[in-house]
Order: C-alpha cells, then structure tokens, then sequence
C-alpha cells in the first residue's frame, strides 16, 4: 500500500523537483513520462482491487469514486505526457525558452495538485489543494507570453481564485453545520456522512450553495465560466487538453463531495434541483456560445461548458442518470483530449486565416477526416450512449 | 476587547472608500493585518495553545509584513506611487460602504438569533468582504483590483473567527501559504502586463471576447 501512495504523490512531487532541476528537456520529458504511467500503473491496480491505501478516516483517503476520478486524471496526464515532445519540438521560437523550461515542472505539480484534490477527504484541506491547481496551471497558460494568453492567465487566476473564496465561505457554513454534532464531529467526507442526521439543514443548504458558485469557476459551469473559456482557448493543446479532460473533473469531484453530505440530510432535493438548474443554464449559455466562436479551440471550450453542464444535470436528477454522468465524465475526457491535441494543430498549421473554414481547410486532408470523426464521435455518438446507460 | 478591534476594522474600511492612493491601501493591509492578528489571539485566549500562537504569527508574518512589503515592490518597480488611481473622489463609495457596514452588522445580528455567533466580529467580516469587492469594481487599477482581493481574505480570516470555525492549525496555515503564491502569482503577472498594457487598468483586458 506504501507503494501504491508513493506513485500517486511521492513520483510526481520528485519528477517536479527534479524537471525543475534538469537542463535536459530529453530527461524531463522521460522523468513525466515515467511519471504518468507509474500513476497511471498505480491507479489501475487500485480501481481493480477497490484498495483504499490511506489509514480509514483519515484526511486522505480513496473511495470508489475517488478512484475513478483519478483514472481519468492519470490516463489524460499520460496521454499528455506522451504528446508534448512533439508539441515543445515544434515551439522553438526564442519568446517560448522560458516556457519551455517551465513546462514539465508545472506539468508534474498539475499532477501532483490534482492528486492531492482526489485523495483529500477534509474539505478545509481540499480548499488548500484545490488552489495549489490553479497556481501550477498559471505557467502553462501562460506558454505562448503574448498579450491574449497574459489577460487569459489574469482573468484566471484573479476569477477562479474569488470564486474559491465563495467555496471557503461554504467550508465555513459547513463547519457551523457540524456545531450541533458533538465533539467528534469534523469536516472529513466520511465524519460528516456519519453525523448527517445531527448536521444543521439550513448550514448544509447554505455551504451547498456556496461551494456550488465558488466551484462553478473552476469546472466551468455557466454563468462563472467566462475565465476557464479564456484560459483553455489560449492555452496550447496539450494544456488546453489536460484542462478539459481533467481539470474540470476533479474539480466536479469536489461538488461531489458536497453533493455525497447534501444527499445525506434533508436537503437532498433542494441540491438535486439546483443541480438540475446549474446544468441546464450551461447547456442553454454554451448552445448560445458556441455559434459565435471563430476559433477552434474557443468552440472546443464551450463544449466542454455544454458537457460539464450535462454531467452536472445528470448528476442532480440522480438514480441511473448518475452511472451515466460518471460515464459521460470520462467520455468527455477522453474526446476532449484527442479534439484539443487536433484543435492545437489546426489553429497552428493556419495562423494567418482569421476565418474558421478557411483554416479548416488548410488542414492536411487526413487530419481533417480525423477532427470530423472525433467530433462526431465525441458531440452525438458518447452523449447518446450515456443517455442509453 | 475583539469589538473593539473589529470596529477599528470597520474604520479601515471607511477610510478605504475616501483614499485613492495606492501607498494608502498598503497602510490599511498592514493595520488590518495587525487588527485581524489581535481579534485571533483575543478570541481565542481563554484556551490558546502552541497552534493558536503559530497562526497569530503567521498572519502578522504575512498579511502585515510580507504581503505589504511585496505590493510595495510592485508599487515602486513600476513606478506606481503618486498616482491617482481613480482621477477623482466619489462620495457616493463611502455612502456605499457605510451602507454595507450597517447591513452587515444588522444581517450579523440577526443571524445571531439562528446560530451562537460573535455578532460584531461577524459583521465585520461580511463587510470586509463586501467592501474588497466593491473596490474591486469601483477601482480601475490592477493592483487596486488585488489589494481588493487581500480585503476580502481578511474579512474571510474574520469570519472564521465570528463563526468561531476551529481548523487544524496546518490548514489555516496552508491556507496564508496559498495566498502569499496568489499574490506573488498576481504580482508577476502585473509586472508582464504593464508591458502590453502601460495603464494597468482593468477596462484594458478586452482583447478576449465572443
């Protein structure tokens, strides 16, 4: 089990360290990529056996739905491990140096801070963790150093960050719900599941609400989405990839965790309808949106808004809509990533077009087969499938 | 002894609606940073212990030394110090914030009746963090925008004291660790956008838009 927690926390927290260190783009690329499939290694061994390695009840811990959480941030690392050398091979402009020394540092603290949100159980250590995600994000972001990835990363970190002060100030509610739960009573998942029927309606009502907002940010549901649209169509395709086939992921596991205390008290209905509400408003906002875009990568983000807002839907109607939310989720991770990493190549391999068809059809021929299919695939095919499920 | 540092808490933000300098709102992160530090150990000195004491000198650490001392860097690196920031005074933001103070402290009051709660401290809190938003709107500047943002997380800070929500100290502490990165992030990226945006105002980040 020792083993197990090393390759989920102690790799990526010494691949970071060392990447930093290194000279070598060669090695770091081989550090991560070793990396990814030692998690990824990991991940599958504990999804199979449905082995928790951490101590019962304490601030870490790994249930089933954790588990699955951490598939989809493992494969969509790996995935993205295995493309950068392409990506950074081709970013050899003098403006991207810095960047490209920052890229495997950050993307191995992505992965060691996502980790982190998965296995947490405390939701005051969550917060903690959850910002340390963004914070390893901003490098990224901010590969290309031009004007648009600049007000990106700003609008980013500044709006995802009050948005996680909504979240705090939801901590805080949920805390004053567990005063009327004895002394043993803490803010770890499983305590206040146990406690649930002790716990204050109107502070769990309360910290549901907030968390939802202040959350909304960072998975990018409507109306708080405008950043992380931003930040992911500015992005290269390998992060723009990492942030919607993952990011959002695990931060929809955090309102999870809400949801998981909400569903057991009295106020399951209350945060199942808002649910529902929440995710129909960003299917309604990214239907709107996604006409407008003139770039690849911006319509790629609105999607991601539309799927998140469905997971999110499905989730609150709850029953066997939720199987189906938790297989979208990981349908989307896997579309998302193959259409960013295509996305990535088309807005590239056209740059001096500013109009959508034109650089479409600058696209090698086989590519374009390939960004047809995926699209298919991925807006009717895997939403079709989940609704059958 | 906590109401009567909370008021003063209260005064800071009525001087935050008439100042517009920048040097200014450093001077008010530093006595809030000061005030906030005082409310935690007063708040808790009936049972203050090692942990207690650790955090207290973590937000003395941080919110009052080396926070400040960072915008200040900012501030004098880009050349930002006798600027107005916001060309003239508005009367109309201290009617807003006074106005938000007393609805805190009313809404605080009655929440009291609900929920065992420190009514001022509480108030203040939601003032605090009504206040760091409305600057965020009414201020033009970037980096008003962050020292909004600050204001907000002490009157975050307050309201873990006015909720009296009792976290392991190592969160709390993870919690000042996240808001030094945050604030250093901010500052980096002010630094690189004062290159693309010599204003550093916040109306100029409209390149990206549908």
């Amino acid at each position: 089990m020792m083993l197990t927690i090393l390759l989920l926390l102690g790799l990526p927290l010494l691949s970071t360290v060392y990447t930093a260190r290194s000279r070598s783009l060669e090695k770091n690329h081989f550090a991560t990529l070793a990396t990814g499939a030692g998690h990824l290694g990991a991940t599958l061994y504990l999804l199979l056996t449905r082995q928790n390695p951490f101590p019962t009840r304490a601030w870490f811990g790994l249930d089933p739905l954790g588990s699955f959480f951490l598939l989809i941030l493992s494969h969509t690392f790996f995935a993205v491990a295995l493309y950068s050398p392409g990506f950074l091979q081709r970013m050899k402009k003098p403006e991207y140096h810095p960047s490209r020394w920052l890229y495997y540092p950050a993307l191995n603290s992505y992965l060691l801070a996502s980790t982190l949100v998965i296995v947490t159980q405390h939701f005051g250590l969550l917060w903690v963790v959850i910002e340390l995600t963004t914070f390893s994000l901003v490098p990224l972001i901010y590969f290309y150093r031009s004007k648009e990835s600049l007000e990106a990363v700003w609008k980013y970190l500044f709006l995802v960050s009050l948005g996680l002060v909504f979240l705090l100030i939801g901590i805080l509610a949920l805390d004053l719900a567990t005063k009327g739960a004895g002394e043993h009573a803490s803010l770890v998942v499983s305590d206040l599941v146990r406690d649930a029927a002790k716990l204050d309606p109107l502070w769990v009502k309360t910290g549901f609400v907030l968390a939802l907002v202040g959350i909304s940010a960072k998975i990018g549901l409507a109306p708080m989405h405008p950043a992380d649209i931003d930040a992911t169509s500015n992005a290269p395709g390998p992060v723009a990839a990492l942030m919607a086939g993952s990011l959002r992921s695990t931060a929809m596991l955090v309102l999870l965790r809400f949801y998981e205390v909400a569903c057991h008290t009295s106020v399951r209905v209350f945060s199942q309808r808002l649910l529902m509400i929440a995710g129909a408003f960003s299917i309604l906002v990214a239907a709107v949106y996604i006409w407008r875009s003139r770039d690849y990568k911006r319509l790629l983000a609105y999607s991601s808004v539309e799927h998140l807002g469905i997971i999110t839907l499905a989730t609150g109607i709850g029953g066997v809509a939720m199987l189906g939310a938790l297989l979208h989720t990981l349908f989307n991770s896997f579309g998302k990533i193959a259409l960013f990493f295509m996305a990535g190549r088309i807005n590239r391999d056209a740059d001096a077009s500013n109009r959508l068809g034109s650089r479409f059809n600058a696209t090698p021929a086989m590519e374009r087969v390939c960004f047809r299919i995926g699209i298919f695939l991925h807006h009717w095919y895997a939403p079709l499938r989940s609704l059958f499920q | 002894m906590t109401n009567a540092l909370t008021i003063l808490f209260c005064l800071t933000l009525m001087y935050l609606a008439v100042t517009t300098r920048l040097s200014s709102y450093v001077l008010i992160l530093v006595f809030q940073g000061i005030l906030v530090s005082g409310v935690y150990t007063v708040s808790f000195f009936e049972n203050f212990s090692a942990a207690h004491l650790v955090i207290a000198g973590a937000v003395l650490l941080f919110r009052t030394i080396l926070i400040p001392t960072y915008i200040v860097k900012i501030i004098r690196d880009l050349d930002m110090e006798h600027r107005d920031q916001t060309r003239r005074y508005h009367p109309g933001f201290l009617l807003q914030i006074s106005g938000v103070i007393i609805a805190a402290l009313l809404f605080s009051y009655q929440f009291s009746r609900i929920t065992p709660v420190l009514v001022i401290p509480l108030g203040t809190a939601l003032a605090g963090i009504c206040s760091g938003g409305l600057l965020i709107v009414r201020r033009r500047l970037l980096l008003a925008h962050v020292i909004g943002f600050l204001i907000i997380e002490n009157g975050l800070f307050l309201l873990g004291v006015g909720v009296k929500a009792d976290l392991p100290w190592v969160i709390e502490l993870g919690t000042f660790l996240d808001l030094f990165v945050l604030i250093f992030l901010m500052g980096i990226a002010i630094n690189h956008l004062k290159s693309h945006f010599p204003e550093g105002a916040g109306e100029d980040l409209t390149t990206l838009h549908d």
